[in-house]
């Protein structure tokens, strides 16, 4: 295109002065330098998502572990207390003495019987 | 340091200096032409693209897209043109014999015949609005097809069509009366 005007464009050509070029871009780059050194330090939000992380890593391990300690020794401690131990016929509401009869293998009398079922209309 | 505008930019982020090296030589021209046409001083436009480089580079984390680096890098350089040329006023023209003492080479006979001719092209150009002086030294100087200039200035490629071929036409018609040659293009 620049055969097109005369005298050309070539005088507008800032790359025909290379020394020239160079030192603009070389301004261009001791000027960019703090800026670039800002960008490449890490800043607050780095530190902390860098400390975050692990952290959260941390603490789900730590949780992990607690739960699984609590569940193992809780049951535990059930076993061992009777106090806390719920039977069978108290789960499914059945009256006291009809427990202890089906646990012992005793055979209750009519009277006993009667008292019992009238417990549990109440 | 090759790559898209997009890696560079996101290179340079992180502190990377060749990544911003890089956006800084593959864009430094269609800076400066875009500067040269809105100053309308070779001196002027070399600061304004140096302060519209940084100016970019402060602001690089505000870029939404980073492919677009280009069209927004010149729109900051439009705007320090013209916020340079508000603080003047006046526009101040480097002289002819300060560029001839800079250049100092050894054929200063060269340099003086560069420079004038440097001064007519500047001097023709002033003649042409800024959009057109843009168009031209995009197209003609920086070799820019007709759709990458509508694309980074926002206008239809018809537009920058026409724009082109009146600039040419007022600029040959300036230039022909020194240096006695009209073509038609």
């Amino acid at each position: 295109m620049t055969d097109e005007l005369e005298p050309g464009w070539a005088p507008l050509d800032p790359t025909r002065d290379p020394e020239r070029w160079e030192s603009t871009v070389r301004g261009i780059m001791e000027r960019a330098a703090p800026i670039l050194a800002g960008y490449a330090a890490p800043g607050p939000a780095d530190w902390l998502a860098a400390w975050v992380r692990p952290a959260l890593a941390a603490a789900a391990v730590v949780s992990a572990l607690a739960i699984g300690a609590l569940v193992a020794g809780g049951g535990g401690e059930a076993a061992g207390n009777g106090a806390s131990a719920i039977g069978l016929g108290d789960a499914l509401g059945y009256p006291t003495p009809v427990t202890a009869w089906v646990s012992t293998g005793q055979t209750p009398t009519i009277e006993e019987l009667l008292v019992a079922m009238e417990e549990r209309n109440r | 340091m090759a790559g898209s505008d997009r890696d560079l930019v996101k290179e340079a982020l992180r502190g990377r200096t060749i990544a911003f090296e890089a956006l800084v030589r593959r864009h430094l021209r269609p800076a400066y032409a875009v500067a040269l046409a809105r100053t309308g001083s070779p001196h002027d436009a070399e600061d304004v693209c140096q302060d519209a480089f940084i100016a970019a580079l402060e602001r690089l984390a505000t870029l939404r897209d980073p492919d677009r680096f280009e069209a927004w890098l010149l729109e900051i350089v439009r705007n320090r043109s013209l916020n340079l040329l508000r603080s003047r006023r006046v526009r101040s023209e480097e002289p002819i014999d300060e560029a001839l003492a800079r250049g100092g080479g050894p054929n200063p006979e060269r340099d003086a015949e560069r420079a004038a001719l440097r001064d007519d092209l500047l001097t023709a150009l002033a003649a042409l609005d800024e959009t057109r002086r843009e168009v031209t030294l995009l197209h003609d100087v920086e070799g820019w097809r007709h759709a990458e200039i509508a694309d980074r200035l926002g206008m239809p490629e018809g537009t920058v069509r026409y724009h082109l071929h009146e600039a040419r036409k007022a600029l040959r018609e300036r230039l022909a009366a020194r240096y006695g040659k009209e073509t038609h293009g």
